[in-house]
């Protein structure tokens, strides 16, 4: 049993007292890193505070050196996450849809699934090479089993009340897919691609961490490390702080817009 | 189609692929660098049980997980019931925790390398790393999705806070915790992985990494299916503990 939505605050008196502890917090947070980095406790070989990090960033942003390896990390991210979402809706709605496909194909996806992805790395070299072949394949592995397991749960837990009232109203198998079955699992793909896009982030870096080759912010972010520059290392995580901050807030929105008929169970 | 002709027609499909496989491989002479039969494996797999080495290397990385994946448990849990059910707290933090948890968290790496060195430490906190934040927003979300009109109960009838977390809250969370459990476990298997690149003597993630580095892939397929097998037992065992403990949640 739920609150009628009426019983809800509006959102602008939720939201109005939200920002303002987060931004004390913040500030705080802020001074006390900037603190703890001026004390000179910590070598700065081991540590920036968020004022070296900012210069640190402007300086590798402005130079560009950082910007080339961010475009290859964006690159093979963006790659893998297509080639890996679009087969992880087209096996979800064949599994889903399909009993004797989930039967076979599940417990392979299964075992595939708690395999940690990135031990794949050294097959996947031996196979495709060490280009960005690699990290491409890694990050489609990786962003195919949100949107598989989303999609063929949504296909699952449709209403069959609506497929019943889309024959007793004689519609085609086209109109069906596009009219009852596909509104109906959107928001679970969507969230799954969310999911997705975190995981081809957190993979793409490592792959890059393994396979330097090609550069990449997880290349230079190693080698950040191992030169003991503090400040670049945590100028990069800032940039990949950014991104990830931005493409999730960016598809939670999209996802509202998409489907507005849906309410996602948090926030 | 039912349960029973459903697991036959899966275990006739994985005999049709691990026969095809082997027949391939010896009917067509490919170079073991690119491909090797699943005996291959198999066999590897029964000299390293054989040695001792297995249950070696199955045992550092249990340790590890363990150690690594409890002590992101024991940060995350007691923090995400915090975040869930203070609502002052969650105005503070949230966002920020919302921020970390967007951060691919291998760039966080370094840092440890650069603070810890190649010690057992830095490894347990790879693991931790990469488990600790989706641990904590699962338990934070799903206390926070817990039925509002339980607590407007336990108000009404004047429970004191306390009375509150122990009567409304933990009993509630039991479900949402062993569920983020499950998302967190995963993720802490790639962390072991990760963990094992940096120093490691023993492990399986270790062996995959020693097999890589010789570009030998019977070891590799061998260690694979090692970390297959403890990420399979793992993710079971948990929705096992989340099916006798919160019974009433459909896992």
């Amino acid at each position: 049993m739920s609150a009628p939505p009426a019983a809800r605050p509006p959102a602008a008196a939720r939201r109005r007292p939200g920002w303002l502890p987060a931004a004390a917090t913040g500030l705080g947070l802020a001074a006390l890193w900037e603190a703890v980095a001026r004390a000179g406790w910590i070598d700065p070989l081991f540590f920036a505070g968020p004022v070296a990090a900012a210069a640190a960033l402007v300086r590798l942003v402005s130079g560009g050196d950082l910007l080339h390896h961010y475009a290859v990390t964006l690159g093979s991210a963006a790659l893998g996450l297509l080639a890996g979402s679009a087969a992880g809706i087209v096996a979800g709605l064949a599994c889903g849809l399909s009993p004797a496909a989930r039967a076979v194909a599940g417990p392979y996806l299964a075992a595939l699934n708690a395999t940690p992805r990135v031990a794949l790395i050294g097959i996947l070299v031996v196979w495709i090479g060490l280009g960005t072949g690699v990290r491409v394949a890694l990050v489609a592995i990786s962003a195919f089993f949100p949107l598989f397991f989303n999609t063929a749960e949504g296909v699952r837990s449709r209403d069959p009340a609506l497929d019943r009232l889309a024959r007793a109203y004689a519609a085609t198998r086209g109109e069906w897919f596009g009219q009852v079955l596909l509104p109906q699992c959107l928001p679970a793909a969507l969230t799954g691609s969310q999911v997705a896009v975190g995981r081809s982030l957190v993979v793409v870096v490592i792959a890059e961490i393994f396979v330097g080759s090609l550069g990449g912010v997880g290349y230079f972010i190693i080698s950040a490390g191992q030169q003991f520059r503090a400040a670049d290392v945590f100028a990069a995580a800032a940039l990949m702080a950014l991104t990830g901050s931005a493409l999730t807030l960016g598809l939670s929105r999209l996802g509202a817009r998409l489907t507005p008929w849906h309410r996602p169970p948090t926030l | 189609m039912t349960a029973g002709r459903g697991r036959a027609a899966f275990v006739l499909s994985l005999a049709l692929l691990l026969g095809g496989w082997e027949l391939y491989v010896r009917a067509s002479g490919i170079s073991p660098f690119f491909l090797v039969p699943p005996s291959a494996v198999a066999r590897r797999l029964g000299q390293w049980l054989a040695s001792g080495r297995l249950v070696l290397d199955l045992g550092a990385s249990l340790l590890l997980v363990v150690l690594g994946f409890g002590l992101a448990a024991l940060l995350a849990i007691p923090a995400g019931l915090a975040l869930g059910v203070g609502r002052r707290l969650e105005q503070a933090l949230g966002p920020y925790l919302l921020v970390a948890y967007a951060t691919p968290a291998p760039v966080f790496l370094p840092l440890l390398l650069m603070w810890f060195g190649f010690t057992y430490a830095t490894r347990v906190l790879i693991v931790a790393l990469f488990a600790v934040l989706p641990v904590l927003l699962n338990v934070w979300w799903g206390v926070r999705a817990l039925d509002a009109a339980w607590l407007r109960v336990a108000r009404a009838y004047c429970a004191t806070p306390a009375e509150v977390l122990a009567h409304v809250v933990l009993p509630g969370s039991v479900g949402p915790v062993l569920a983020s459990l499950r998302v967190g476990g995963g993720l802490a298997l790639i962390g072991l992985f990760v963990a094992e690149t940096y120093g490691a003597g023993a492990g399986l993630g270790y062996q995959v990494i020693v097999a890589t580095k010789r570009m030998e892939l019977t070891g590799m397929l061998a260690g694979l299916v090692m970390l297959g097998g403890l990420g399979l037992a793992l993710e079971q065992g948990l929705a096992l503990a989340e099916r006798r403990l919160a019974p009433w949640r459909s896992a």
